[in-house]
């Protein structure tokens, strides 16, 4: 599966320690587009270290037009990193990760709920291929609500609930 | 013209080949935009951070101009051109205002009955300036207010900007009930004079009207009709950061200090003066100037006198050992506003990253701001 992530997605990932257990996940490959990566000067360096890696890879928005994205950007209303986002999703057949509502709304409306994940999914979707510990799982989502991430409030057994 | 063009032609040959370095485009590039040339999206990319604007604002639009624009368009009379950073404060004031609608129950400021129309520039102002110390600085009519970025913002609830403009001092305006100050970032002595002068033009303005006003130099005294506006704003500024009273009293215990006899002010208790209250060496001697402590011209003459021999007065003041300038502090973002861009986001009522572009910062500024511990 190719995903793309938005930047929410990726801060979340950060402040949870498990950017490159998600990213070394077997079951995909991570993509970024160049506002995105704009967007996420807080993990500028982890960020660039996954791009050196080879775990992650940057999108080209060559294709874009100033005109076209603004167009897309008045047209939904959301910010940069998530206009682009539709943009490469509408040229592409990759999953975008974003955890914003507002945009989640938009996303699954133009491309269909198959098409958009989230950090929780992510995480889950890990410990369903044993590749993360629920408990590991759990904590690491507890760390990115404390540091602000707008994800919803889940108890251990709601958070376990999300695996069947 | 695109903001884009207006930017680049603003600009002298140095300034565009340092730009050219900063952004990774071109001179050739930079040329051709300047002249009109449409850009690429990596290219808006790459020269947004470089000039200090948000990559949105230098994309195409369709959009007519917004109504705060043309309260801006208003103020500077027909013909004139507005200034590049005019619509720039726009955009802000929209945002702002999209922040605030769902999540309002703002009736407008609790202050704006309170202060006395300007109908006498100076004598008004002196008392409009006791008037906000009475409401917001519980009624201390001589203390200095280097707090007043903060006051301003959570006690009278405007919301204050800083902006990298170089075009303009500050602005302010008054739009569906919200006050709104900006200034642009300069020395902070400057900057503090500039804020009270905008909020000298915000308890000015009576009724419910929107207005919304552009100080391109505030140092200066423009013609026509905005000569009595200025002039208000300048007096109620000057009153306000350095009350008459106060200044009396600081400069008798200065004197006593230095065991003076003499009636004679000079640029050492001018700059002394400027330190205590966070002002400029020039605004702290207009304020001499209109209390009659020096002659008229007097401001004028001294600054003069001390660019030549001491490279700036803020060198002279140095040169002097006077006490260090307290440390003014501007709040990064309104706060208010950032608390409802918060609950707006967790509403999933505006995305994050729209959130974040109409507050002018990051996305893990906004996540920060939804910590626990920040609510």
């Amino acid at each position: 599966m190719n995903i793309i992530y938005d930047s929410g997605s990726l801060i979340n990932l950060a402040n949870g320690h498990v950017l490159h257990a998600i990213f070394n996940s077997s079951h995909h490959n991570a993509f970024i587009g160049p506002l995105v990566y704009d967007e996420c000067v807080s993990i500028a360096p982890e960020l660039k270290e996954l791009l050196d890696s080879g775990e992650l890879s940057l999108l080209a928005d060559a294709s874009l037009t100033p005109t076209e994205f603004s167009d897309l950007l008045q047209r939904h209303g959301l910010g940069v990193g998530e206009t682009e986002c539709i943009a490469f999703l509408s040229r592409t057949d990759f999953v975008v990760s974003c955890d914003d509502a507002a945009a989640r709304k938009v996303l699954m409306s133009l491309y269909g709920a198959d098409r958009v994940t989230g950090t929780l999914g992510l995480l889950i979707l890990a410990v369903g291929k044993h590749e993360i510990s629920l408990e590991a799982a759990f904590a690491s989502y507890q760390q990115m609500r404390a540091a602000g991430g707008y994800l919803p409030a889940l108890s251990l057994e709601g958070f376990t609930a999300l695996l069947s | 013209m695109t903001l884009l063009a207006d930017l680049l032609a603003q600009r002298t040959k140095t300034q565009l080949s340092k730009l050219s370095i900063r952004s990774g485009v071109s001179p050739e590039r930079l040329a051709e935009m300047a002249q009109g040339s449409d850009a690429t999206l990596s290219e808006l990319r790459r020269l947004a951070p470089a000039l200090g604007v948000l990559f949105e604002e230098l994309l195409p639009t369709n959009q007519s101009e917004s109504p705060a624009e043309l309260l801006f368009r208003r103020s500077i009379g027909p013909g004139a051109k507005l200034p590049v950073s005019a619509s720039r404060l726009a955009r802000k004031m929209t945002s702002s205002l999209s922040l605030t609608s769902s999540t309002s129950t703002h009736v407008g400021p609790h202050w704006k009955t309170a202060f006395l129309p300007p109908e006498d520039s100076v004598g008004s102002a002196e008392t409009n300036a006791a008037i906000f110390r009475t409401l917001f600085y519980g009624n201390d009519q001589l203390s200095p207010i280097t707090t007043l970025p903060s006051v301003a913002s959570e006690r009278m609830g405007v919301l204050i900007y800083v902006l990298n403009s170089s075009d303009i001092d500050g602005a302010s305006a008054f739009v569906d009930n919200s006050a709104f100050a900006f200034v642009s970032t300069r020395f902070s002595g400057r900057m503090l004079f500039t804020l009270a002068h905008e909020l000298g033009h915000l308890v000015a303005h009576h009724g419910n009207e929107s207005f919304a006003l552009i100080d391109e130099d505030i140092e200066s005294t423009p013609d026509g009709q905005d000569r009595d506006k200025e002039a208000y704003a300048n007096a109620f500024a000057s009153a306000l950061l350095m009350p008459r009273q106060s200044v009396g009293i600081t400069l008798k215990t200065v004197r006593r200090l230095a065991k003076s006899d003499s009636d004679q002010l000079g640029d050492t208790e001018i700059n002394l003066l400027s330190r205590i209250y966070g002002v400029s060496f020039w605004a702290a001697a207009r304020r001499c100037e209109d209390l009659e402590l020096i002659p008229r011209g007097g401001a004028y003459a001294l600054h003069t006198k001390l660019v030549e021999l001491h490279g700036s007065a803020e060198q002279r003041a140095d040169e002097l050992g006077l006490p260090p300038r307290p440390e003014i502090r501007f709040p990064k973002v309104p706060w208010p506003l950032l608390q409802a861009a918060v609950a707006n986001v967790r509403a999933g009522e505006m995305s994050v990253g729209k959130a974040a572009s109409a507050l002018g910062i990051s996305i893990a500024d906004l996540y920060s701001a939804n910590a626990p511990t920040k609510h």
